[in-house]
């Protein structure tokens, strides 16, 4: 760090530390002057864009933390100052301010509004601003161009944390102003879905007849970005909250439909709308009989059926099942079983399945976490794992794609709590060395590769875990040394070779017939392209050199300076001349 | 040739500020855009430096680098020949420790960076007497080998370069 940014992070930490001082006195005064000083100064030069953007949102979050008040002034400015620059770039195309745009409504959600949440109630000021920016998109012009350069994603993302810290109540007018917009501007005829005329085994029949599904009105950009906002909406809010449309006289499928429909067609966030929809309410809608209906036919000449999109949607639908508890999950989780072992479908649609499991077993922060009020039976994750790992152990050996099923397996033991993976270290080891081995061969696997080592390295942590290394060391050592050299990621390297020089410690009768592998592998790594991994590769290559003994403490006597003096002055022969030199002999003032 | 140490009194030198370089973050999981090559993570001399600083001088409890004995500026290293060549500057004139000095160097050097790089070690012109016989000596495979047999000799490298992890934190 140089010393002019130091010197402006001292100043800052002072000014907040003054600004504490001041919101902590009695003295209500103190607490004016710094607002009026610092804070609205502060705002001013953000306003006038006289600091650059990351410095200006540091600046005005640690002012914001002195108190709350100081807090809400800087959330309203910033407010104020998204909608400007959002109708900048919607409106009057300034794409070049999107990147500032998009910074913006990270910081407004990411921290102030969760700040806020935590320091107390901000469910009005939460409701007001998703109004307000519900009232934009009534624009058409702003709705065509809200999704260039990833805006909506931001948006989208500050939407879910608005609902999520909104009171069930102000979450209802949320939904009741989206419900309007959608059914005023969406061009699809929206009344399908609200009545019974439409109904489930219309789903059943369209997968049937993808023409069927085609031929309803397509969607234009302007109705995809409507509907992505308000599955934001509808993925964040409260279990408890009802909803849209609150007449009883018609159907309350009408959410459930609509995101049916759209994921059907392969629109990514209406398939997490269903899955948070399913999670928090299942007994609301017929969109689960709907889902396992359409799975239960046979499948087998629709490819529409298994791209992509529609797999991941339909992990999405069985996380939301599972996390909840419910048994209707086994079908999905059936289905992507057999889509992985059978692999008849083609690699793309078992490699989807594949992945299909890292995202149930593994934390999302876009949808179905506790953030946005999704329903979690406690230790789901265990249940699951305890389901899924003998199958796929067994499929292992019997599949027709096994790098497919190693991935799955590896998803599903990374996503797990070490504890229970550590639990049943005995039984996975073999399997988890096997599909490291497997799976390192395609770049497309590094990050499953990494996920596996790690919880190798954890296994190989855990006292009861070393047992089971020690049992099959020659096995792991090989796949240790093997990714020593591992050429698409640098981190699998580095972490190998941590966990080769934490193995030194082991029990030396066990070690030392692998330590010339060990030692070869690791001096290749000393000419590593990239200088973490030399230093590890230097440590283990010191931690296996010297094995378990310690530096053993000496003083350097005059007695040890007198051999070692011999031995540079007589060379190689000074062991002759040793005996020679200690006997007492009178030699002219040297020797006592 | 006296009993007590070659140099009693050695200037000492303060520790030069360590530069820390700026690394990936470790736990970001995906690479550099260009995986082939970083061009951050070149062999540089200051690797060689770092690698050598803290080596305890045989006699005093101070690291090389405290006693002036090494400095980055008289490391040189050719990554593309494999070649590392490093010069160091005894304290005094008539220093017998200066093979010793050299052969904690090769060892240092050996154990860090991999077998095909070439490591001449010399000691700066005009800085020791019998210059050249230590030059010759020092960069002999077969007396370097035949002395790190030596026992005697091993614990006094080993005491030279393992003693700074118990003395450097």
């Amino acid at each position: 760090m140089d010393r002019s940014t130091l010197l402006w992070k001292s100043t800052l930490e002072g000014l907040i530390q003054i600004g504490s001082v001041a919101e902590n006195s009695i003295d209500r005064r103190r607490s004016l002057v710094y607002t009026a000083l610092v804070v609205e100064n502060l705002l001013s030069a953000f306003i006038n864009s006289t600091l650059p953007l990351d410095l200006s949102l540091e600046a005005l979050y640690g002012i914001g933390m002195v108190g709350k008040h100081q807090m809400e002034q800087v959330l309203q400015v910033v407010e104020e100052i998204i909608v400007v620059k959002l109708l900048k770039v919607c409106l009057e195309g300034e794409f070049v301010q999107a990147d500032t745009l998009i910074s913006l409504l990270q910081f407004y959600s990411g921290r102030i509004i969760s700040w806020l949440s935590d320091a107390g109630d901000v469910s009005e000021v939460a409701m007001q601003f998703a109004l307000h920016i519900w009232n934009q998109m009534e624009n058409k012009n702003i709705l065509k161009n809200i999704h260039v350069m990833g805006i909506l994603d931001a948006l989208m993302m500050t939407m879910k944390h608005l609902v999520s810290v909104s009171t069930i109540n102000h979450q209802s007018v949320i939904l009741q102003k989206s419900h309007e917009i959608i059914l005023k501007s969406v061009s699809c005829p929206t009344e399908w879905f609200a009545t019974e005329w439409f109904p489930t085994e219309w789903f059943a029949t369209a997968f049937q007849n993808p023409e069927l599904l085609m031929s309803s009105p397509s969607s234009s950009v302007e109705d995809l970005n409507l509907i992505s906002l308000f599955a934001s909406v509808i993925t964040a809010v409260s279990a408890q909250t009802p909803l849209p449309p609150s007449n009883p006289n018609s159907s309350s499928n009408f959410v459930s439909n609509l995101f049916l429909f759209f994921f059907l067609r392969g629109h990514m966030p209406a398939a997490q709308a269903l899955a948070s929809t399913i999670n928090k309410n299942p007994t609301d809608s017929k969109a689960i009989e709907s889902c396992l209906s359409i799975l239960s036919e046979d499948k087998t000449e629709n490819k529409q059926f298994f791209k992509k999109d529609i797999i991941t949607g339909f992990a999405l639908i069985g996380k939301g099942l599972v996390m909840r508890g419910d048994d209707r999950s086994k079908e999905i989780i059936q289905f992507l079983l057999k889509l992985v072992i059978s692999s008849q479908h083609g690699l793309d649609a078992a490699l989807s399945a594949a992945d299909g499991f890292h995202i149930i077993m593994g934390d999302s922060d876009g949808c179905l976490n506790k953030k946005f009020h999704a329903v979690i039976k406690p230790l789901y994750k265990q249940r699951l794992y305890s389901t899924l790992v003998p199958v796929l152990l067994k499929s292992m050996k019997e599949a027709n794609s096994k790098e497919v099923v190693c991935r799955a397996f590896g998803h599903v033991i990374s996503d797990a709590p070490l504890t229970a993976v550590i639990g049943e270290a005995h039984k996975i080891l073999l399997a988890v060395a096997h599909s490291i081995i497997t799976l390192s061969t395609d770049i497309q696997n590094k990050d499953v590769v990494y996920s596996l080592l790690l919880v190798l390295s954890g296994i190989l942590m855990d006292s009861t875990g070393k047992e089971s290394i020690i049992e099959n060391l020659h096995i792991v050592i090989g796949v240790l040394t093997q990714l020593v050299s591992y050429p698409h990621l640098m981190l699998v390297r580095e972490t190998a070779i941590q966990c080769i020089t934490s193995m030194s410690t082991l029990p030396h009768s066990k070690i030392y017939p692998v330590k010339p592998q060990v030692l070869k592998a690791v001096t290749r790594a000393l000419d590593d392209k990239r200088r973490a991994v030399r230093q590890e590769a230097v440590r283990c290559r010191q931690a296996w050199s010297r094995g378990n003994m310690h530096v053993r403490r000496y003083k350097l006597l005059g007695r040890s300076l007198k051999k070692v003096w011999t031995e540079m002055v007589y060379g190689s022969w000074a062991h002759l001349f040793i005996g020679f030199i200690r006997t007492p002999r009178v030699f002219p003032g040297k020797f006592v | 040739m006296t009993l007590g140490l070659i140099n009693a009194n050695p200037v000492v030198h303060e520790r030069r500020e360590r530069l820390s370089r700026a690394d990936d973050p470790p736990h970001h999981p995906y690479p550099h855009p260009h995986p082939h090559s970083h061009p951050d993570d070149v062999l540089d001399a200051l690797d060689v430096f770092d690698s050598v600083r803290d080596i305890r001088d045989p006699e005093h409890p101070y690291s090389l680098e405290q006693l002036s004995v090494l400095s980055e500026e008289s490391i040189t290293v050719d990554e593309k020949l494999g070649r590392i060549q490093i010069t160091f500057t005894p304290t005094v004139q008539h220093c017998s420790m200066a093979t010793v000095i050299g052969l904690c160097l090769r060892v240092k050097l050996m154990q860090c960076f991999p077998p095909h790089f070439k490591v001449d070690i010399k000691v700066s012109p005009g800085s020791l007497a019998n210059e050249e016989a230590v030059n010759k000596q020092l960069n002999d495979k077969e007396r370097v080998a035949a002395a790190l047999e030596n026992p005697n000799l091993r614990q006094l490298v080993d005491e030279c370069l393992y003693s700074s992890e118990l003395y450097s934190y």
